[in-house]
């Protein structure tokens, strides 16, 4: 469901800004853009080579999310798919998250791959297998 | 095969880049065959296999899809499957879990649920036919009361024709009476018909109905007031009510004094007991009105043991009869 979602955004801002990736720092913009026009204020905390990290006061599933932190795989598949289509690779940590009981959330992209891989979930950009041979 | 694969119940396989059969675990050989070597012998359709293993490529978690089996019968659905994209380095890899072809584990159960369905089956086709001969008896009940108040107008007009075509004032007298009476029973049809209800009717309605026709008949100007709480009553109880009430009325305007003359019907309802008081300004009962057939009362005391109940009557400024009776509202009210 995230990454569908992820997918169907990614395309329209591509269209919207006329280019065919967006660069790190529209990545960014972008994700931030989609969160405020769904009532979650996110902004970004700070920004590297490799990472973004962002951060919020409320969440776009209000109260309900309280106690449901399953919910926060729509941010974790939203960021990181469009991230991962747009750089190539991209790896979400949720490290605070309202739907835990913190104040406010604070999600950190990684834009490059660790060795160990850690837990956090990872994003790459999708690749259409040519299987005619096979 | 990675041996964890080998602790995998269902058909694991493990695809090249390409396409190619690298590696199954024990019950995906024993499902596709030993010689299993391409997707085409695991999976009937290229695309949906490429949209899945392209949505794999995208994250390193297992993703979900429906795929079609190789050599599936068109009434088999099609099979559920996890992809999981495996890289290394810039090789890519796909394993995939067929999820539901590992075979029935709890035939016992199965059963059950299978005779279950079989037999909520047969209860929803029961209701359904019980719920048409229902709707089908609604009609025919709601047809029968709309004859029977047909038949019991006709009636009603052929006695009153019966009346005025007589010139002997005792037949007059008992047409009139007569009429009274059915006008009751009219009255009460006519609003059951209209209520289009199987269990029972209002009953401040019906009195009210009854009061206007008994002032319509009256041939004098008289008050009636009617204060009835809005109580519904079952239909075998209406009709007796209905006599009664007509019955009580009916004397009440006849001995109600003069050009003030004024009758009161009062019906309250508390636990599971009516009560219903009719009073009029007349001279009040005779000390002989409480013989057995005394203007009318005899047949008000015998539709009383009818329902349950038991006629009062006393004098205070005029005539007072309290009929109380046993009643309980139908539990589903007026349809």
């Amino acid at each position: 469901m995230g990454a569908a979602v992820g997918k169907a955004l990614d395309q329209k801002y591509r269209a919207a800004l006329a280019v065919d990736r967006l660069s790190a720092e529209q990545v960014a913009q972008v994700l931030v853009d989609r969160k405020q026009r769904i009532k979650g204020d996110f902004y970004v905390v700070e920004q590297r080579e490799d990472r973004i990290v962002f951060a919020s006061n409320s969440c776009p599933f209000g109260e309900f999310v309280a106690g449901r932190p399953a919910l926060c795989m729509m941010t974790s598949n939203v960021f990181g798919h469009v991230t991962g289509e747009n750089l190539g690779y991209a790896r979400v940590q949720i490290d605070k998250a309202i739907a835990r009981g913190d104040p406010g959330c604070h999600v950190t992209v990684y834009l490059t791959p660790r060795e160990d891989g850690g837990e956090a979930r990872e994003y790459f950009r999708r690749v259409r297998p040519d299987l005619t041979e096979g | 095969m990675d041996p964890i694969a080998k602790f995998i119940r269902e058909p694991v396989v493990i695809f090249a880049g390409d396409g190619r059969v690298i590696d199954m675990n024990r019950p995906a050989r024993s499902r596709f065959g030993q010689t299993a070597d391409s997707w085409r012998h695991v999976f009937a359709d290229l695309p949906d296999l490429q949209a899945l293993l392209e949505r794999a490529s995208g994250t390193s978690d297992p993703v979900l899809g429906a795929l079609r089996l190789a050599g599936a019968t068109p009434s088999e659905p099609d099979a559920k499957v996890e992809a999981l994209a495996l890289r290394d380095g810039e090789e890519m890899g796909y394993a995939i879990k067929v999820r539901d072809a590992i075979g029935d584990q709890f035939p016992a159960l199965t059963a059950q649920v299978r005779e279950l369905n079989s037999e909520v089956l047969v209860r929803r086709r029961i209701q359904a036919e019980l719920e048409e001969a229902l709707a089908h008896n609604k009609v025919l009940y709601r047809e029968l009361q709309h004859r029977v108040k047909n038949h019991l107008q006709m009636i009603l007009a052929l006695v009153s024709t019966a009346g005025r075509e007589s010139d002997d004032p005792g037949r007059k007298q008992f047409v009139a009476m007569l009429q009274s009476k059915l006008s009751a029973l009219f009255d009460a049809q006519r609003l059951m018909y209209s209520e289009d209800s199987t269990e029972g009717l209002r009953v401040d309605q019906m009195l009210c109905a009854l009061a206007e026709t008994v002032r319509s008949l009256a041939g004098v100007r008289i008050a009636i007031e009617v204060r009835a709480e809005p109580v519904i009553a079952p239909n075998d109880l209406a009709f007796p009510l209905a006599l009664i009430a007509n019955e009580l009325l009916t004397n009440a305007v006849k001995y109600a004094a003069g050009p003030e003359a004024a009758v009161t019907l009062d019906f309250v309802h508390s636990a599971g007991e009516a009560v219903l008081t009719v009073r009029d300004n007349g001279p009040g009962f005779a000390p002989a009105a409480s013989g057995p057939s005394s203007s009318g009362l005899g047949l008000v005391r015998g539709l009383c043991r009818q329902i349950g109940g038991h006629l009062e009557i006393h004098s205070d400024g005029g005539a007072v009869a309290v009929v109380t009776f046993p009643l309980s509202e139908p539990t589903h009210g007026l349809s």
